[in-house]
């Protein structure tokens, strides 16, 4: 019981977490990236190195010049033996998630400009990003969040708090936390999109009537909150972009991509 | 060497994981519902087993056809999740997640539910079809490759079954789904219907730079590329339809410099509707830079192609496609002249059946600024909703022919009727099956008219690009032409519900002129009878109002008498002269020992019967005969007498269906 262990762990961190996080703020630049120290147990050292998937590429791949696999990474070759029962029971000890969480949010886990244009359309660039507020929740418990704010112009508008957590469970409670918080902020009907292990979806409306799609996801004990503004919250591409925070979440992630 | 004798051990490992699966199965949870299939039904064509397409570009946006199977696979289990389609490049190694090609499906191992689950959707994509197509969903859909649970089976070693997985993530809490390239794009047969290419990957090809900049040109010093505008994004749904009168049968334009172009009419949803797509649009200022529905060629690229990318920051999206309501229609070419591109007609056509009704939006998905493009698709949506009665001109110039507006209904008989004459140039005159010359005026129903093919005939009327005998409806002199009326019939029962192509078969169109008439009824036998009065005196043939089916018996009953010449009188069957006024049935034979003066039937003299059995009626001149036509059409009543002009009276015919 790995997960168990280390909740065990870390009671008192945890408390002195929650207690930290009451006190501080939200980044101001356009991509902050912020430890909070004490709540992992380890040594804060920057960015971590994602572990490498076995089998797969050590960096993304170029387009021409280099050969190709022919087979996926975590493949052992055709010739491997068959096995029996692709559903048997796992063990509890094989299962994933026994990396301590990350204390620094890489910035490969954030949205960036250049993908959120490609799919929208439009130009986007990176802007400050807010405090915490209602309409841009900062995710609670941390062990080390970033933020980054960008803005499509006519396109509206969108912040993203990429947050990691001690464990899956954690992450979890911090979305579950997020809704209550929405809640509270505001008589909004929140609901849950199915994407990554928990999710929240809410239109928030400030005094000044203005509406915000705030969407968290959890995943493999990493939280993405993001909140958009004007037309890039049309249905379609709010989807398509919270499938990509979802997707940039591995590169924060105890275990990172797979 | 058979495989069981190479492979011992992965048949026992296949046996026993299709075993696991159906007894996994068998425990299916409560509340999961049946994965949607794409299509309603199948043909046997089926992709082969798919090889590895590992991830080669950066094109982090979800592909349409893992998005629509992911939204399938959490419907019918509404208590699953969704981890993820797409990834940044920038994210961890190579994976299918950076091109929107691999889905992770949220589903615990340690849950026995989620287990049987998993099992259920792997039995489904890897049973035998009813074909006997090995892991045939898993084909259909494109599949290269599954992860789940600390295994992995792949397409490309699909008799192996399932194989240890090595990787660090051991997919306890997902299971991983990867696409080739025709599956991501949504381009295989469990979406089209039509086989798709799963062995290699269909990347489009290099854009090429829209101002190319002279080799040698510096660089100015200090000031770097502008980088290109992001390209537009992908056509999509709109959030809702606008109402409208229902649509029927409406062609608009699509200008190439415009957004989109919407229905006036409203489609319903569920209801099939032919779109035809035809014609090009330049979508940028060089003059070599076409498209049409579903194909393009470039300024230095004249070959058209199926799959082009024209943005360089998008290099694996397919642009220059039509869309439909968001949807890419990956449309058939009218003529396949390499490559599923139609360049000789450009046109396309493909059968739509939206999920919802309103008028919709028709796209050209250019990802680069519209102010550029000049040109317009023509495009034509038509419902498939049965017709009666429709006519319709087919001008000989048009190369990709007129589609009938309305379709034929499956199992019903129709008749399609082409009259007229269409200049097919050179002096020569067409109808729909014979064709007349300046040297050789005579309307012939084979002539190589064409000098360039001296051995082929042409200019004949095609129906579904094929060439049908069309019979002529009036044929005095046995030659299969109607000379003189140029109007030709063709009985059709089609077996599928759908609207009809006719074309004039003329491989040069440019000096053609004029059109057809082209007329299609539906045909139901008649009930009752029905009385033709057959003139002796008139030239031809009296015919039936109403039309007869093909093997359906009609009884035939002819009554008085004419005067077949001076001093002869005739019925149906026998006559009677001022020297001999006993009736006879031989009496007028011709050279040939052929009836003379007997009532015919489509031309011919039938065994015309009396009441009593007797070879003539010489009382009330009425004869019976049972007759069932070979074609389906009006029946043709006249007497035996090519010298007409000295005839008089009439005889009266009964038609009535035999019921």
């Amino acid at each position: 019981m790995v997960r168990d262990a280390r909740r065990s762990g870390v009671p008192g961190a945890a408390l002195a977490l929650a207690a930290a996080l009451l006190m501080s703020g939200c980044g101001a630049g356009g991509s902050t990236a912020t430890t909070n120290a004490g709540s992992s147990g380890t040594p804060s050292a920057g960015v971590t190195a994602a572990p490498t998937a076995s089998g797969s590429q050590p960096a993304s791949p170029s387009p021409a010049g280099s050969s190709l696999p022919t087979l996926p990474p975590g493949d052992p070759g055709t010739d491997a033996p068959g096995t029996d029962d692709p559903n048997a029971t796992p063990s509890q000890t094989d299962d994933h998630g026994s990396a301590p969480a990350r204390t620094a949010v890489p910035a490969q886990a954030m949205l960036d400009a250049a993908t959120v244009a490609s799919m929208t359309g439009s130009q986007w660039s990176t802007g400050a990003a807010p405090k915490d507020s209602c309409t841009a929740p900062l995710p609670r418990t941390s062990v080390a969040h970033r933020s980054v704010a960008l803005s499509g112009g006519s396109a509206g508008g969108i912040l993203e708090t990429v947050a990691t957590y001690r464990d899956a469970a954690a992450a979890v409670a911090a979305v579950r936390d997020l809704e209550r918080r929405l809640a509270a902020c505001h008589d909004s009907d929140a609901s849950d999109p199915r994407i990554g292990e928990a999710s929240v979806q809410a239109t928030v409306t400030s005094p000044d009537g203005t509406t915000t799609l705030v969407t968290a996801i959890a995943a493999e004990g990493v939280v993405a909150v993001l909140s958009g503004k004007g037309p890039v919250t049309a249905a379609d591409l709010w989807s398509s972009l919270t499938d990509l925070a979802l997707g940039n979440t591995c590169a924060a992630a105890a275990d990172g991509c797979h | 060497m058979p495989e069981s004798h190479r492979r011992p051990g992965r048949r026992t490992a296949a046996a026993v994981f299709v075993v696991v699966l159906a007894l996994l199965a068998a425990a299916l949870p409560a509340q999961a519902a049946a994965i949607q299939a794409g299509r309603a039904r199948y043909a046997a064509a089926i992709e082969p087993l798919a090889g590895y397409q590992p991830q080669t570009m950066c094109s982090p946006t979800a592909k349409p056809g893992v998005a629509d199977f992911s939204r399938r696979l959490l419907k019918a289990f509404p208590s699953t999740r969704s981890l993820g389609i797409v990834r940044a490049c920038s994210a961890g190694g190579r994976s299918e997640h950076k091109e929107g090609r691999a889905f992770d499906w949220g589903v615990s191992a340690r849950s026995a539910a989620d287990r049987a689950r998993v099992a259920r959707v792997v039995a489904w994509l890897t049973r035998p079809d009813v074909y006997g197509n090995r892991f045939a969903m898993a084909r259909r859909l494109g599949i290269q490759y599954v992860i789940w649970n600390h295994k992995i089976w792949g397409t490309y070693a699909a008799t192996s079954g399932w194989r240890r997985y090595t990787g660090a993530n051991p997919h306890t809490d997902h299971v991983h789904f990867s696409f080739t390239w025709a599956g991501a794009r949504r381009a295989t047969s469990f979406w089209t219907g039509k086989v798709g290419n799963v062995v290699a990957a269909p990347l489009p090809t290099t854009p090429a730079p829209r101002v190319p900049v002279p080799p040698g040109t510096p660089a100015k010093p200090g000031t770097p590329p502008a980088p290109p505008a992001p390209p537009r994004s992908q056509p999509r749904p709109a959030d809702a339809l606008p109402p409208g009168p229902e649509l029927v049968d409406e062609t608009l334009d699509l200008p190439g410099s415009a957004a989109g172009a919407v229905t006036s009419g409203a489609l319903v949803a569920g209801q099939d509707y032919l779109i035809e797509a035809s014609g090009t649009w330049q979508y940028g200022r060089n003059a070599g830079m076409l498209a049409d529905a579903e194909c393009s060629r470039t300024a230095t690229d004249a070959t058209w192609r199926r799959d082009r990318s024209v943005h360089e920051l998008d290099p694996t999206s397919d642009h220059l496609d039509l869309y439909v309501d968001g949807t890419d229609l990956l449309s058939d070419p009218d003529t396949d002249t390499g490559g599923q591109c139609d360049t000789a007609s450009h046109t396309y056509r493909y059968v739509y059946r939206p999920w919802r009704s309103g008028r919709v939006t028709f796209q050209s998905w250019d990802p680069t600024p519209l102010s550029d493009n000049s040109g317009a698709l023509s495009i034509r949506i038509l419902r498939s909703a049965p017709v009666e009665d429709v006519t319709f001109a087919v001008p000989a110039g048009a190369a990709a022919g007129v589609t009938s507006p309305g379709a034929l209904s499956a199992g019903q008989t129709y008749l399609v009727t082409v009259s007229g004459t269409v200049d097919a140039g050179a002096g020569v005159t067409a109808d729909a099956e014979c064709s007349s010359t300046p040297s050789d005026p005579v309307w012939r129903r084979e002539r190589a008219a064409d000098p360039a093919y001296p051995g082929v005939e042409r200019l004949d009327v095609l129906l579904d690009k094929s060439a049908v005998a069309f019979d002529p409806v009036t044929d005095a002199d046995g030659s299969r032409c109607d000379a003189s009326n140029h109007s030709y019939r063709f009985t059709l029962t089609p077996r599928t519900t759908r609207p009809v192509n006719l074309r004039v078969d003329d491989l040069y169109r440019g000096d053609d002129a004029g059109a057809f008439t082209a007329r299609i009824t539906r045909v139901v036998q008649p009930s009752g009878p029905e009385t033709v009065t057959v003139s002796s005196t008139a030239a031809a043939d009296a015919t039936t109002a109403r039309t007869y089916l093909a093997g359906k018996p009609v009884k035939l009953t002819a009554t008085g008498t004419y005067t077949y010449a001076a001093g002869t009188t005739s019925d149906a069957r026998c006559s009677a002269t001022t020297a001999d006024p006993t009736w006879r049935s031989n009496r007028l034979l011709d050279a040939g020992g052929n009836q003379l003066g007997d009532a015919t039937v489509n031309g011919r003299v039938p065994s015309w019967r009396t009441a009593s059995g007797a070879a003539c009626d010489s009382t009330t001149h009425t004869y019976t005969y049972t007759y069932t036509p070979t074609v389906t059409g009006p029946l043709s009543l006249g007497v035996a007498d090519l010298t007409r002009g000295d005839n008089a009276g009439s005889l009266t015919v009964t038609v009535e269906p035999v019921a």
